[in-house]
């Protein structure tokens, strides 16, 4: 056991974790000047702080010469900090196109993209280039579905959390709803077969308008099919 | 004549929230015991109050300073 108090200093040490027996995610340690001898009353209580940088439920342990204070673990929930652009996750779903021996045609199934994740090798003859960049291949006149994940600076989910994501596109209309798990989703259809802009846009709490992701839709001009196409593409 | 606190007693001691109410223990529902869950948000300083208690639960005198490593 490792001892804390030296002399009229005593060490108290505070740690947070998600679970007991789990890694600590924050800790502090401070060292307060206990006075024998002196009337004991309103004295006696001492500050100790420290930040987290992971939301979410946690347990704070506290011990002071490696004996427990108190109850030795107690509940604290840190919320997500404000939202950050930057760290906004923005997915969606399209239809997967690709060549066959025959020719080339369309799967019905849904194909995720992500821009944290350059997904570029899952889909085929995608038009995508660059870090961050993903893409993808949707028929003109089926919904295209933008998905953005709210996260803080840390990375942090907010889920919970109100936040106002604005988009314009510049050939159709779409509509977006807001789910309860933090998460936003763009419902949108482009009709006309060309290069057209799909433009994100956050709106901070103090009225800062960032913009979390652009998505560029252009003519699918890797593709020979009977129908017009429309690429996907989007840069962080 | 004035009292004087005895050796720390960690388990006699408690962590508040830096509003001075106590912390709810972990697992233990807050609304019962009137305790509270101490709340933060990532990437802002989270404090709490340590008070530090004899066996008999008599606060133990101070210097005032602290140092924080």
């Amino acid at each position: 056991m490792q001892k804390c108090v030296d002399g009229y200093w005593i060490n108290i040490c505070l740690a947070l974790g998600s679970d007991a027996g789990v890694p600590v995610l924050s800790s502090a340690r401070a060292t307060v000047a206990v006075t024998a001898g002196v009337p004991s009353g309103s004295a006696g209580a001492y500050t100790v702080g420290f930040t987290s940088t992971v939301a979410g439920s946690q347990i704070l342990t506290a011990t002071v010469a490696g004996e427990s204070l108190g109850a030795g673990s107690f509940a604290v929930r840190i919320l997500p900090a404000a939202a950050d652009a930057s760290k906004a996750v923005v997915s969606g779903k399209v239809y997967r196109y690709c060549p066959s021996g025959q020719g080339t045609h369309f799967e019905p199934s849904f194909l995720s993209w992500n821009s944290s994740n350059d997904v570029a090798s899952n889909i085929c003859q995608a038009l995508v280039s660059g870090p961050g960049v993903s893409g993808a291949v949707i028929t003109a006149g089926q919904p295209g579905r933008v998905t953005i994940a709210s996260r803080d600076i840390f990375g942090n989910s907010r889920a919970g959390r109100f936040d106002t994501f604005a988009y314009a596109i510049s050939t159709d209309n779409g509509y977006a709803t807001r789910s309860s798990d933090g998460t936003y989703e763009i419902v949108y259809i482009v009709t006309v077969a060309g290069t057209s802009s799909l433009a994100l846009t956050l709106t901070m709490s103090d009225g800062t308008i960032v913009s979390p992701a652009t998505a560029v839709v252009g003519h699918g001009r890797y593709c020979l099919l009977r129908e017009p196409l429309i690429s996907l593409i989007i840069y962080r | 004549m004035a009292v004087v606190a005895g050796p720390l007693d960690a388990a006699a001691s408690a962590v508040l929230s830096s509003s001075g109410v106590p912390l709810a223990e972990a697992g233990v529902d807050p609304v019962a015991d009137g305790t509270a869950i101490a709340t933060g948000v990532v990437g802002e300083p989270l404090t709490f109050v340590v008070a530090l208690r004899d066996a008999a639960g008599r606060a133990l005198g101070s210097g005032g300073a602290s140092r924080y490593c």
